[in-house]
């Protein structure tokens, strides 16, 4: 995979801020990097990667946001990405020359085991004491001083929040490039050296390079490591040379198992033994009031339901507004632009309807995606995504997502883009991409103006408004009866490695900070622009040249010249007569003549030669070529079916899903040849089967360029793969069923 | 032997061993949950699972089905 982080030149300090969750790292990144940041992938993963760069007094260093994690464990390689990175695995990123660990001051024990992990690796570390003032509403009292000598390493308390402690962190920062220091290693039984030179010695790593103690440490420790996956030799060789490894442990009286976590909290316990002071008394404050209320069986479950429709009414209407000025202002400059190119058809062609049409076809998600992510940073910095998660694990757990999942396919009922990018805040890789995987199948509004043109053409008019609401009900519904199923095979059958186990803290509620949202929003919005941007304007271009070519003046003419033969024959005059009327570009026929053009051209292009091409394969599902064409054209964008099949039925390509013409059109079709010559078309099982068509199929250029950047080409294909193929197939049931039954 | 499930929310207990339920997972070894640590189940989901932990003043969210594997001794 491509990132967009580009190596850092030799010089340059590489820094890596790393720590626990919930420790407001992303807020103390921001404080030391400013707008400086850059977001990308790491190298052959799904992890979302954050670099920086930060000023120094005479220089500038490189910071990687690392992600936040409890413990250097690995059971895939995208858990595998902070050892990676630490280890100097990723040949563009470099090992870093300072680590800025971040603890929450108010957790210190915890949030050292991954600090002791870390001192393995002898890289100079920064000890940053966040959320300090948390530590006295928390009844703690820690002795920074009898700290700094224990650790010897600077100590540093900081409140993220409100900037401080930012200078203290980068004088600190020049302190080690002066003179290194470094967090006291734990002191390993002699059994350990045995077992870490024999994994050493006996498995190297592809490329021939060692294990680093740090890495051998996890095959030792670890059941299922993914450290495995990097070694030269096969995985049984790999088990069998871990399995001596750790019998030095058992001969030594340790249990590989559980081992490494006693000996890291003893050696960390001795490093904080009297310096942090408890009173109970004090140790709960306004976080447990708050959650006696939103995590009540009652009260939760209404403040959760409450907050979520907000959150979905805002993806879902308040965008619309912002949505329409982008439409406007697109329109607007078509309109401005368009006369000056009158001269050259293609070139205007290729400007209107190619390149602004494409740019506008990414733009208009930007609103969407600002607001929820809005409203992401809001959830998460309050620390109420965490207790979201808490309140609907269990109604995902058993399909192999988890209660972060929710949110992202919530959001996706509006629009599927920002409900993918969305699902960044689920750690478990695994749940991460089935919930990726299925985010499409949920009922987005594109898919609206599709439902309303068939159900009100079709529906509404014979079965009445109750049968109207319900079809509009289960269309909304299929998508989540599809997921379900298919999250469910995916996690159990696809992905084969280890599930995480659902493991999280339930952080203290904390007032999020304005910087910190809109940092969020410019993070999300811009990545967009960059890396799915792209790709939706490049398939917006293939599909305009695919509908504009082959096109020709001799084309035009024939076309024409049937044009005037049709007129002629109706009797409105002789070839003279009509041609005169055409010359007047105002008259009734020059405007007939223009949309008759336009099916004309369609017609013929390359995209409705393929349409017709392909027909015989929608022919099981009751779909005739115009049908075809329109489906085919409508894979970039799915509403783009409502001005395809506009165009076609010569009714012009700005009529909508409401338009009195293009729904009569539809049901004045009928077959022209064969068996079931003269009947209508669009019979209600071929309406229905459209419907579920358009509510399965992946006809979203936008939703797969997404897939790409958050999941890699691989998921991006089987998505389209298994998307399409499951629509085909509910459409040909829909019409045989419907057709044969009834 | 009692397990995390079988204490009343605000009832504290001592793990005394975590059994491999499909196999050890460091991540709950490395929140601190570990042998001679004094837990306290302070609060159950709406829907009635996952459970959060009390450990060390940090509330740790566990399914129940990870919590069976957390053997205690009531204190």
């Amino acid at each position: 995979m491509e990132s967009a982080v580009s190596p850092a030149p030799k010089r340059t300090v590489r820094i890596a801020l790393i720590g626990n969750p919930n420790t407001g790292k992303s807020t103390l990144f921001n404080n030391l990097t400013g707008l400086r940041q850059r977001t990308g992938n790491y190298p052959g993963v799904t992890v979302s990667r954050k670099a920086g760069t930060m000023k120094l007094s005479n220089s500038t260093a490189e910071l990687i946001d690392l992600p936040g994690t409890y413990s250097l464990s690995a059971h895939s390689p995208d858990e595998r990405v902070v050892i990676d990175v630490l280890n100097g695995r990723f040949t563009e990123i470099g090992k870093p020359d300072i680590i800025l660990f971040v603890a929450d001051a108010a957790n210190l024990r915890r949030n050292l085991f991954l600090a002791s992990q870390i001192a393995t690796l002898k890289i100079p570390m920064v000890m940053i004491l966040n959320q300090w003032d948390s530590v006295a509403p928390s009844g703690q009292q820690i002795d920074l001083n009898l700290l700094k000598g224990r650790l010897k390493v600077p100590v540093i308390p900081t409140i993220g929040t409100k900037n401080k402690g930012t200078l203290e962190i980068i004088e600190a920062i020049e302190r080690l490039l002066e003179e290194p220091q470094f967090l006291p290693e734990i002191h390993w039984p002699k059994s350990m050296a045995s077992a870490v030179d024999h994994l050493k010695a006996s498995l190297p790593c592809v490329g021939n390079e060692l294990l680093s103690e740090s890495e051998t440490h996890r095959l030792l420790f670890d059941t299922h490591s993914a450290e495995v996956s990097r070694l030269k030799v096969s995985a049984d060789k790999a088990r069998k040379e871990v399995k001596t490894a750790r019998e030095f442990l058992r001969k030594d009286g340790m249990n590989p198992l559980v081992a490494e976590a006693m000996l890291h909290y003893r050696h960390i316990d001795g490093l904080i033994g009297g310096v942090v002071l408890k009173d109970a008394q004090l140790a709960h404050g306004a976080t447990e009031s708050i959650d006696r209320l939103l995590l009540h069986r009652g009260w939760g479950l209404a403040a959760f339901v409450g907050m979520m429709y907000v959150v979905f009414q805002a993806v879902y209407s308040w965008a619309g507004p912002v949505m329409d000025i982008i439409e406007m202002g697109k329109v607007w400059i078509q309109d401005l632009i368009g006369p000056a190119l009158a001269g050259t058809p293609m070139l205007q062609s290729l400007i209107l309807d190619g390149v602004i049409e494409g740019v506008g076809a990414f733009l208009v998600f930007l609103p969407q995606i600002l607001i929820l992510f809005a409203f992401i940073s809001l959830l998460e910095d309050s620390g109420y995504m965490a207790r979201a998660a808490f309140i609907m694990d269990k109604l995902f757990s058993w399909c192999g997502l988890n209660g972060k999942s929710f949110v992202p396919l919530l959001s996706s009922y509006a629009c599927a883009i920002p409900g993918i990018m969305a699902t960044r805040t689920i750690e478990d890789p695994k749940s991460r991409l089935a919930t990726v995987f299925v985010a499409p199948f949920m009922s987005c509004s594109a898919r609206l103006p599709v439902y309303i043109l068939c159900i009100g053409a079709f529906i509404e008019p014979v079965y009445g408004p109750w049968w109207a609401g319900f079809t509009l009900f289960a269309m909304h519904f299929l998508g989540l009866a599809v997921a379900v199923p298919t999250a469910w095979v995916v996690t159990r059958f696809v992905l084969k490695t280890k599930s995480q186990p659902f493991v999280m803290e339930l952080p203290k509620y904390r007032a999020p900070r304005m910087k910190d949202v809109l940092y969020r929003m410019w993070q999300a919005g811009w990545e967009f622009i960059q890396k799915a941007g792209t790709i939706i304007f490049l398939i917006t271009i293939i599909i305009w040249a695919s509908l504009y070519f082959p096109r020709s003046d001799d084309k035009a003419a024939d076309f024409q010249a049937s044009f005037v033969a049709e007129k002629v024959t109706e009797g409105i005059g002789n070839e003279a007569q009509v041609l005169a009327l055409l010359e007047d570009a105002d008259s009734e026929l020059a405007h007939e003549f223009n949309l008759f053009l336009g099916s004309s051209q369609i017609n013929q292009s390359y995209m409705g030669r393929i349409g017709k091409a392909i027909q015989p394969i929608f022919e099981p599902a009751g779909f005739d070529w115009r049908i075809s064409i329109s489906v085919l054209a409508s894979y970039p964008a799915r509403e783009v079916i409502i001005s395809t099949l506009g165009i076609i039925y010569s009714l012009g390509g700005d009529v909508d899903e409401e338009d009195g013409s293009l729904r009569a059109a539809l049901k004045n079709s009928e077959w022209q040849e064969g068996e079931k010559s003269s009947t209508p078309i669009y019979t209600v099982p071929v309406v229905i089967g459209l419907m579920v068509f358009f509510a399965l199929c992946s006809q979203c250029g936008a939703t797969t360029s997404i897939i790409v950047k958050e999941a890699g080409w691989k998921w991006a294909i089987i998505s389209f793969v298994y998307m399409t193929a499951l629509a085909w197939i509910g459409a040909v049931l829909c019409y045989q069923v419907g057709t044969n039954l009834f | 032997m009692a397990n995390l499930l079988s204490l009343k929310i605000g009832q504290s207990a001592r793990v005394t061993q975590i059994r491999a339920v499909n196999h050890i997972d460091q991540r709950i070894l490395s929140l601190g949950i570990g042998a001679d640590v004094i837990v306290k189940v302070c609060k159950v989901a709406p829907l009635g699972d996952p459970i959060a932990v009390e450990v060390d003043g940090a509330q740790i969210v566990l399914r129940k089905s990870e919590a069976q594997g957390i053997l205690v001794e009531p204190v």
